[in-house]
């Protein structure tokens, strides 16, 4: 009698496994939606918040590796320590001018999954900013740009999606780094840089603007936050776990202004799939939603709406 | 033996509970191995290959319970009263026992097999990202001395006299070494190449190729007849996309060399291209605009409502910019232009096949990542002109700008819709929008600064 109960359970047990793994994606992106509808509670988002603590006296061995002028602008292009043994390279831009006020507000720039990574971001972010009156820190998030490690090698999106975007663990880990990253940043700017602590904006785009909705949610010293054609999950994702997912941080992103730009014609965060059901959790208060026709691009316009909300919010 | 005594023997050995308690282990090992492959950063073919060990010894497993399976304690105790209860419980146990043991070591050893596969392959991969630091890319250099690794160029052309001039390129794109020659078949060492093909009578050819294998690289070169017609086009010959796993044969055809410009536009306006109704998709735009059949000269209009693009002012394109792209038109004046030259919008096929050919190249230059912006327009503030100087971003078949400066409209697919695809990327974009795997669609009647277009035929 025995010998047919175990029988039967081994195949139960066998099928209910199969099943399990056999719907595990669908499973994970229906976890994934289910925090744009119920995101984590106050008592399981402050254990997320250990994930991002940092030893903030850990010394910068800020390393300025090369200095250049052009179109007004001053370059430096720099190393800082973040966390241990991991360096940042980034570089600060601000006018080639000697009596520059101190009160210019400061703004960390996080590109979008190319990659060139920062420097990407001159020509169509870096530039605008610096002649809205700000000065700009942009930095290289960790596997791009100048900290490539080889995990991504062409950049194509199904190779970001699975070697770092679908590997929820390592992309966990990632979000928490460039999260630390960026709050170093934020240390070195106003330590190094003189930078007002109450006039320093953040702006992300794209996967810049993904893992922005997080670094926000947990930096709170941000003044102004733009984030930029990013929304819960891009065309290839399939989940992520609960700590890296937007949706648990937007409405703690409150009461820090924040900017949200989206293209309608965006095939990467679809409107309707992947950016509504999150600009929906988002504070109404502190948010300043913008729709343009147009694909997974800003235009000009959106930029100068976005440069223009940055100065007058930093003023 | 019937299937019956089969069945029978099959219960009476336990095969079953065997079969279930492998898979449950193997289904847990599988999914441990998954899990670690994520975590650990172990090659992505170790999972597959635990996979198949796992199914290999499957039917190793069942041979071995079956053979070491003794039935004839439990049939003996099945048929003798006079064994006690307690015997054959002791022989079951004992049976049994065996079998959990040649379960559990060829557990056991399909376990030790996948450790020493993973340990054997874990350090080379891990060691390759470790050595790759801040700038390695700019370290990676191709050898070019005398030992080096050589492949063979092959350049295939029915055309007699060809001057043939190539461009041996650094890893920063400057010249290594220029030749001349009239050799058609070439010896060269890996790396970068650029070359130009003239010939009297034909139009020229410029296209890269990457030499990155020691092998034979065929390159067809198709010259096409200089004439009125076909001045400025290229030659795409009969192929396949290597992304298109059907195979499916895309017929030879013409393509632009460069994207239509603002001076070629303004040739269509002054040719009374938006009065011309033949040249236009009314069927599709009226549907689209409500029914409105005049459309076409009441929606594209531009600063001072003249029919033009949507930047241009009095029917005049931006000061300086005729040999730019012209942008900000919607689907229909791109295909109203290319019918207007009898040409057609390409298909998503020809425009991948043109800028890719049959290889899996990122771009269409080939895999060089570390001079994108000297060969392609990205991340920048505006569109380039189009000129015969940007030749390190052309593709194998000479066609200029595919990737980036401005995003281009693509024919419909059919003819009840009211989106159309862009591709390429442009000025606006980073380099990974140009993918063929993107599908960008937009309405119709869209306009932009960063989208224009080129014809086929």
């Amino acid at each position: 009698m025995r010998k047919v109960n175990n029988k039967k359970t081994f195949q139960c047990i066998s099928l209910l496994l199969m099943l399990i793994n056999l719907f595990s994606d669908v499973y994970a992106q229906w976890e994934s939606d289910k925090w744009l509808e119920n995101p984590v509670s106050d008592e399981i988002f402050q254990t997320y918040l250990e994930f991002f603590t940092y030893d903030k006296n850990l010394n910068f061995d800020l390393n300025i590796r090369d200095k250049s002028v052009t179109d007004g602008i001053l370059r430096e292009r720099i190393t800082f320590t973040s966390t241990d043994s991991m360096a940042v390279t980034a570089d600060y831009y601000k006018p080639n001018i000697s009596n520059l006020s101190e009160k210019r507000p400061h703004i960390i720039v996080v590109h979008g999954g190319t990659p060139r990574g920062k420097d990407g971001m001159y020509n169509r972010v870096v530039k605008g900013l610096i002649r809205n009156g700000m000065n700009v820190l942009a930095i290289d998030m960790l596997h791009f740009g100048e900290r490539k490690t080889g995990l991504i090698t062409t950049f194509r999106n199904d190779d970001k999606a699975t070697n770092l975007y679908n590997r929820k663990s390592v992309y966990l880990d990632w979000v928490i780094q460039t999260t630390k990253d960026v709050s170093r940043s934020f240390d070195l700017l106003v330590d190094h840089y003189n930078a007002l602590p109450d006039k320093i904006g953040y702006v992300g785009i794209s996967r810049g603007g993904q893992v922005g909705f997080i670094i926000t949610g947990v930096e709170k010293r941000f003044k102004a936050a733009a984030l930029l054609i990013a929304g819960h999950l891009d065309a290839l994702e399939t989940g992520h776990l609960a700590a890296a997912c937007p949706a648990n941080y937007v409405a703690r992103i409150y009461p820090t202004p924040t900017f949200l730009l989206n293209g309608t014609f965006d095939s990467d965060y679809d409107m309707e799939r992947s950016v509504k059901p999150l600009h929906e959790q988002f504070n109404p208060e502190s948010t300043e939603i913008h729709w343009m026709e147009v694909g997974h691009t800003i235009t000009d316009d959106g930029f100068n709406l976005m440069n223009n909300w940055l100065a007058n919010t930093l003023r | 033996m019937n299937i019956k005594v089969i069945i029978k023997e099959i219960r009476t050995r336990s095969i079953w509970q065997i079969v279930g308690i492998y898979l449950v282990a193997g289904w847990g090992a599988f999914e441990a191995v998954t899990s670690l492959t994520e975590t650990a950063g172990l090659p992505e073919w170790f999972p597959a290959a635990s996979l198949s060990l796992l199914i290999l010894f499957l039917p190793v497993v069942l041979a071995i319970s079956f053979i070491g399976t003794d039935s004839s304690n439990e049939i003996t105790a099945s048929t003798s009263e006079q064994k006690s209860i307690k015997d054959d419980d002791s022989n079951k146990i004992k049976s049994s026992s065996v079998n959990w043991r040649i379960v559990f070591m060829i557990g056991a050893s399909v376990m030790i097999l996948l450790t020493i596969l993973g340990v054997i392959f874990f350090p080379t991969e891990n060691s390759q990202i470790i050595q790759r630091d801040i700038n390695s890319d700019n370290n990676i250099s191709h050898e070019t001395d005398a030992n080096a690794d050589i492949a063979t160029v092959n350049l295939l052309s029915n055309i007699e006299n060809l001057d043939i001039k190539y461009f041996s390129l650094n890893d920063n794109l400057s010249v290594k070494n220029e030749v001349t020659t009239e050799e058609r078949s070439l010896n060269l060492n890996l790396g970068q190449y650029a070359f130009e093909i003239t010939s009297n009578g034909f139009n020229n050819l410029a296209f890269n190729i990457d030499v990155n294998e020691k092998k034979i690289y065929d390159v067809e070169i198709n010259l096409i007849e200089s004439n009125d017609f076909n001045n400025e086009m290229q030659m795409i010959s009969t192929g396949f996309l290597s992304a298109d796993e059907t195979g499916a044969i895309i017929k030879n055809f013409m393509m632009d060399k460069f994207e239509v410009t603002n001076k070629d536009y303004a040739n269509f306006i002054s040719s009374g291209g938006y009065e011309n109704q033949s040249l236009w998709n009314i069927a599709v735009g009226a549907s689209l605009y409500d029914g409105d059949n005049n459309f076409i000269s009441n929606k594209f209009l531009d600063k001072t409502n003249l029919p033009a693009p949507r930047n241009w002012s009095g029917s005049i394109y931006p000061e300086g910019q005729g040999d730019t792209p012209v942008t900000d038109i919607s689907w229909f004046e791109a295909d109203a232009f290319c019918r207007w030259q009898n040409k057609k919008l390409p298909s998503s096929n020809q425009w991948w096949r043109a800028a890719l050919g049959e290889n899996d190249y990122l771009f269409p230059w080939g895999n060089d990542m570390n001079n994108l912006m000297k060969r392609a327009n990205f991340e920048s503030q505006k569109a380039w002109e189009s000129s015969d100087e940007n030749i390190y971003g052309a593709s194998i078949f000479g066609v200029f700008d595919l990737a980036g400066n401005v995003s281009e409209w693509l024919d419909i697919e059919q003819n009840n819709t009211s989106t159309s695809q862009i591709v390429g990327g442009s000025w606006q974009d980073s380099s990974y929008i140009f993918d063929i795997s993107i599908n960008e669609y937009l309405p119709l009647t869209f306009h932009s600064s960063n989208v224009g277009f080129r014809c086929v035929k």
